[in-house]
Parts: C-alpha cells; structure tokens; sequence
C-alpha cells in the first residue's frame, strides 16, 4: 500500500476515524489497533513477511525483558538478538551477493564451484524495522532505556505503519514512550501533519515521479547520450531521489502528527549544505545518527589516531553503502563517500579558504553527483560507463527536452525549500500568515499535483532497501 | 477535532468547488467553438445528437487520417456522402474504446449507413491503447459520457474517468482551438528497416500474442454486432502500408472472413506501395489519400 494512492487514503480515513474514537483512557485498545492497522498495513504487500516482522518483535522484546530482570546475562541476550536480527537480514537481503562474490572470487583462483541459491524476495521495509528494533535492544543493554513490559506497545511501536517501510528509522526513546502514552488530539498537530503530508505528495507526485521517466530514458540509454545529457541524468536523479525519499518521510511524519505522534526529522535540506560534512548532517539523518550512536562512536568516533579515524569513517560508510542493498554499486557509493568526507576533514577543512555560501552548496551538490550515478546503475559496467561518458568532449550540447511538469515542479520545490530552509520543511507555514493566504496556497499545490503531478502510482525508491 | 474537521471539510469543498468550477470554465471556452471533423482529434467535439450520415468511420490514426488535413473533404467530395469519423489517433485508440465510442454514438440517437471500420492488424494484438488512462483527454467534459464511460467502460474506466476530468485543467486544454485545414505535404524519402521495427515494438507491445488477439477477437465481434443490431452495414478496411502487411496480417483476415456475407471486407495492405504516398511508413499524406480515396470507392461500389 502505496502513500500516493487511493487505497492508502481510505485506509487511512478509516484507521484514523476509529483510532481516535477509542477514548484515550484505553490506551490498551488504541495500540492494540495500531498494531492491527500496521499488520494489515504491512502484509498488504505479501501476508507470509509478517512472520518475520513478528519474530524480530518477539526476540527483541525477550531480549529486552531478559536482560532487564538478569543483568548479568545481557551480552549473551544481546549477541543472541544480534545474531537472530542480522542473521534475518543477512539471509534475505545479503546471502545471494555474498555467494556469488564468493564463488566469482574463487574463479578468479581457478576453483569452480557450483552453489545453487534460491532467490528470494526481498521483505519490504526489512532493513528499517531491522535497525529500529536494534537500537531498542542496544539502548536496553547499554541501560539508557527501560525494558519494555507491554508486548502490544512494543510491537506497535516496531511495526508503526507510517514510517514502517522506509523510515524515519525511529528511536525506541523518542517513540515508545509516545506509544506507551494516552494521546489526545491536537488541531494545530494534526494541521501541520496535514501541510507535511501535501508538501509530500508534492516532492513526490510533482517532482520525484514526473523526473523518473526522463531518469531512466538517459540511464538505460547513456551510451548514446552526450557529455551534457549525462551530467543531466544525474542532477535529475540527484532530485529524483531527495524528493522520493524525502517525501516518504515526510508523509510519514505528517501521518504520524495526524495520530499524535512525532516521528524525527529524516531531512534537513541536504542540498543547501554548503559542504560534506554538513550534507550528513541533513541527509537520511536517521540512519547517519544511527550508524553514529552504534557503530562509529563504539568502534572510536574520531578521538583515537588519524588512521583510526580513517578506519571508522570508511566501515561506516562501508556499512551504509551496504545498508541499501546488495550490490557493489552501493559499496563503491559508500566508498566514494567515505573519500569525500575523509579528503574533506582532513584537508578542506583545515583550510583557511572559504567558498562564498551559494559557491560551497553548489560545489557540493556537484561533488555528491557521482555516487548517485553509482548508486541508480544496475552494476558496476553501467556506472562506470555512464561516469566516463560524463567526462567525454561532446558532439552535441542538446539537452533533452523538459516538459512543463518537471521544470514546474523542481521550481516549485527549490522555491519553497530555499524560502523555508530554517524551518522543518518546505510548506512549513508561521501561523502568522493569514488563513486565506496558507488555504490559497494549499489549493494550488493540490490543483499543480492534480493537473500535472503523476497518478502512476509508482513505488517509492527506498521500498527496495 | 471537532474544529479541525470542521476546517478540514470547509477547505475541501471549497477546493472541489472551484476546481469544478474552473474546469466548467475550461470545458465552455474550448467547446463554444464551432469544430468540424477535420479541425479536431476530438469526437466528442464534433459528436452531434439524432445525425444522419452515409458513413462512419472508426479505427485507429490510419482511420482518423482520413478526416485530418483537407483529406475529410476530399472523403465526402469522392464519396459525394456525409461522414463522421471517430477513429482514435495518436496511439490513444483501440478496440475496447471504439466500441465505447460507437456505443455512444447509437445512445445519442444518431444513424449511420455504412460503418467503415479502418481496421489496422496492430489493434488485434494490442490491449494496452484500450486501457491508456489518458485516452480521453481531448474530449470535452460531457456528463452524458461520464455516464457511459462508468457503465461501460473497462478495467481502467475509473482511472480513465479521473484522468478524462482532469485533463481539462491542462495547458492543452486551455489552448485547444479548431486546427489549420492544410494538405499533408511531407513525403517519406524511402524505406528505413530500422524504423520500421522500432514502430512494430510500439505497436505490438507484446508481440503476437495469441490470447490477446482472441480476446481483441471477442471485442470486435462485439463492435460488429452492435453496428449490426441498429442495422449498419459493415466493412472492414485494413489500411495500405508502404511495407504491405502488418505482422498477423492473415489471422486477421481470417477472422474476419468468418463472417461471410454479413462483413464487407478490403484489403488494401499493398493497394498503395509508393513511397511518394506515404508521410511515413503506414500513413498516407493528402497525395495519398486523394488516390487512395478513389480506389477505396469504386471498390466499395463494387463489392
């Protein structure tokens, strides 16, 4: 089920009337159907996948409760929840690209092997719940979270439907307590989560699907393409994929307002950034604190020696780059990453110099170019022909033709982000303007997606990490 | 919540109320222009109600080629009869909504002699034109087709619906007047293989595929049928191209025979092979379609 389409709408409407008809003195009975809604949410894509979203809710919640009543036993708790979490993960996403680069590196030695691997499907959202549920677990070991007691709070709080499939990857510190909670409705919320909502179909319908289309006609056919038209193939992925993700994002924090519930902020205008650094500031903020708070600082963080530094900067990256699926494209991104922002800590930034700011966002913007064209190419071959194709002496300066739609909507988006960009988004209306003004507002961006935005119900690009 | 629904509801009919209300304005302006057949692509444009004509002709762009340019004149000046023509062109057209159309055409009480069905093999092997969701978006806003189309359209009636309603906030709605009548002068220089391929991958999206010509088989028999119940005569034209045949060119022909007597059927894959004719690879430009006009005639005449 789809944000971007009908049936989510009356999914929602439904889900929303009876939710709030449960008086909030029943709370039992309000996440009880939550987490029905999130189940019947999920397995709305493929009903046998809940098993497995269940069984890491049930080892993550045991584990909780185990090492909250047996402190002494919890590093086993912790590395038996690991292993069944990862071990989950690694099987339905990983265990085919790792076998094949395994027996491909054993032909390079000369050894042949046959191993035979069924190809599985990919459960939706598998890496975000994943992840959530483990910095529950991890939270819990380390003591800066109480185990929770109530099984239903804790499997709505690992299967919240709106950020289930594509994050925000939530902290069980900043939502569990919101579940375990009687909420109570709340006009100027559910306002805004109505504004984030329609800021979200807008990156998404008006920009993110209209951009696709010419996306994939210079990518699948790069080879016949010029210098310009592959630089152009890439900004356009660049926006494609912000606001396809962002917008996910931010239906899912506008849905979540809409229940009484904040989720984090997953974006903070990452193309405004004026350097690398700041970009995984305000980019996938989720995952980059994630991986922050569980890998980089345990491992060092960068108060050990320079090459240790070095060392946790690129697993990170490494890791991120594998978070997104199996394939060596996402491992020469996280690389490429890693690269920039090593080049730039320990170089760029000890420099006195500084770009003028709108120079410095630029120069950034065109510096995270290449490791998108990594990260939309099917294999390794392809980016590494498009990316020589970027640099070569062109015949001809033709760009391809942009229709209204894809010109109108990226002007709409850079207005408004650029307007807002110290606020939490790009609808993000002060009070202080006046009502017909916000609701005349309000009405062209849903007469723009309605006239010009796509009803192709296309999937969001981050369903398949 | 009670005030936000309050809002909520307020915003949302005020919203529909003036999109409606903009559409309303849109559809007027564009249909306050007196269309002929020639000047549109539209049907529904031109479409008027207890009308009387000698021919009707249907299909996909090689039957609206002969109403496009000067060529729908130069059709009824030969014929020395009058003809609406409500093929569908621009790879919006196929069997499912030709018979939509031509269902409305009886509902609004209009008669018709001859049906002249331009029947292009492509359409037995394509189903993706009859379930393009933007295939009326040239069509003014009719209430009386809104109707029709919900209680006979197909699978995608609902998403053609929204789409058909939408499409007159667009830019070329807005801009939709009564097209130049000039003479189709382009001339296509000679036979590029390439080309041609690349048009049949378009144009059999699926390749051919048996179930969906015997599926395709079941709407034109349906098509037939209906023309045949409010006592038209049919014929079937399967249009010149500078290549002769269209893959499952025999099938075609073979199902169609099956009628017998009760279907007239031409074939005219090879009647044209010059190139001189054609403005591309299988439509006709006015030079064409002036000699083609006359042999489509006599042969009419004889059969």
């Amino acid at each position: 089920m789809l944000f971007n389409t009908f049936e989510y709408l009356v999914f929602f409407v439904v889900f929303f009337a009876v939710y709030w008809a449960i008086p909030a003195k029943y709370l039992y009975g309000q996440n009880l159907f939550l987490l029905l809604a999130s189940y019947i949410f999920y397995g709305w894509w493929d009903w046998r996948f809940l098993s497995l979203i269940m069984l890491t809710t049930v080892t993550s919640f045991y584990a909780g409760k185990w090492m909250s009543s047996n402190p002494g036993q919890r590093k086993w708790a912790l590395w038996l929840t690991l292993s069944i979490n990862f071990g989950i993960l690694i099987y339905f996403k990983y265990a085919a690209f790792f076998v094949s680069s395994f027996t491909a590196s054993l032909a390079v030695l000369g050894i042949d092997i046959n191993l035979h691997l069924v190809k599985l499907l990919l459960p939706v959202g598998i890496s975000f719940y994943t992840f959530q549920s483990l910095s529950y677990v991890i939270d819990v070991y380390r003591g800066k979270l109480p185990a929770s007691r109530n099984l239903v709070e804790f499997a709505a709080f690992v299967s919240f439907f709106p950020q289930l499939v594509a994050g925000p990857i939530e902290r069980a510190g900043n939502l569990l307590p919101q579940i375990q909670r009687s909420r109570t409705f709340n006009n100027l919320q559910a306002e805004e989560g109505l504004r984030l909502i329609l800021w979200g179909l807008v990156k998404k319908m008006l920009v993110a699907d209209n951009c696709a289309p010419v996306v994939e006609q210079i990518f699948s056919a790069h080879q016949t393409m010029d210098s310009p038209a592959l630089w152009f193939g890439a900004v356009l992925f660049a926006f494609q994929i912000y606001c396809d993700f962002s917008a996910y994002s931010e239906i899912a924090m506008g849905s979540g307002k809409l229940l009484g519930i904040e989720l984090m902020q997953n974006f903070n205008y990452p193309y405004f950034a004026k350097d690398i650094k700041e970009f995984w500031k305000k980019w996938h903020i989720s995952l980059t604190t994630w991986f922050k708070d569980y890998v980089f600082l345990p491992m060092g963080g960068s108060r050990g020696s320079k090459t240790q530094t070095i060392r946790n900067v690129a697993v990170v990256f490494l890791l991120s780059g594998l978070w997104h699926g199996a394939n060596l494209t996402f491992v020469v991104w996280g690389i490429y990453h890693a690269l920039l922002y090593l080049v730039f800590v320990f170089m760029v930034d000890k420099m006195k110099f500084r770009l003028p700011p709108f120079a410095a966002m630029l120069f950034t913007f065109f510096s995270v170019l290449p490791g998108w064209v990594y990260f939309r190419s099917g294999d390794l071959s392809q980016a590494f022909s498009y990316f020589s194709g970027m640099f070569q002496q062109p015949d001809d300066w033709h760009l391809p033709l942009l229709d209204v739609k894809v010109t109108g909507g990226l002007l709409t988006l850079l207005i408004a982000e650029w307007w807002n960009r110290n606020r939490l988004f790009g609808l993000d209306l002060s009070c202080k303007v006046p009502m017909p003004l916000r609701w005349t507002l309000y009405g062209l961006l849903m007469l723009l997606i309605l006239i010009y935005g796509s009803f192709n119900e296309v999937s969001f690009i981050y369903f398949n990490f | 919540m009670n005030k936000f629904l309050k809002r909520f509801f307020l915003f949302s009919i005020l919203w529909v109320g003036m999109t409606m209300a903009l559409i309303l304005i849109a559809n007027f302006r564009v249909t306050s222009y007196p269309f002929k057949n020639n000047q549109t692509e539209s049907n529904l444009l031109v479409l008027k109600e207890q009308a009387h004509y000698n021919f009707l002709v249907m299909g996909i762009s090689h039957g609206r080629n002969l109403s496009r340019n000067t060529h729908h004149q130069k059709f009824e000046q030969v014929f020395n009869a009058r003809m609406m023509n409500l093929s569908q062109g621009e790879s919006l057209g196929g069997l499912e909504n030709q018979l939509l159309y031509l269902r409305y055409f009886f509902h609004k009480n209009n008669k018709a002699d001859t049906l002249l069905f331009v029947l292009s093999p492509s359409l037995m092997y394509n189903d993706e034109t009859d379930q393009s969701d933007i295939a009326f978006y040239r069509e003014p806003l009719k209430m009386s087709f809104v109707r029709h189309l919900i209680h006979y359209g197909g699978d995608r009636k609902w998403w053609q619906l929204l789409f058909y309603i939408k499409s007159k906030l667009g830019h070329h709605w807005w801009t939709t007047k009564p097209l130049d009548k000039k003479d189709n002068m382009l001339t296509l220089s000679g036979i590029d293989t390439m080309e041609m391929q690349k048009g049949f991958a378009l144009a059999y999206p699926r390749g051919l595929n048996l179930k969906i010509f015997q599926s395709r088989c079941q709407v034109l028999d349906r098509l037939i049928r209906e023309a045949l119940s409010q006592n038209t005569a049919v014929t079937m034209v399967i249009p010149p191209a500078v290549f002769g045949q269209w893959p499952g060119h025999k099938e075609t022909i073979a199902f169609l025979n099956k009628y017998g007597g009760k279907v007239k059927v031409l074939d005219h894959a090879n009647a044209i092979v010059n190139p001189a004719f054609y403005s591309d690879h299988h439509h006709l430009n006015t030079m064409g379609v002036s000699e083609y006009l006359v042999q489509l005639e006599r042969e009419i005449k004889e059969k």
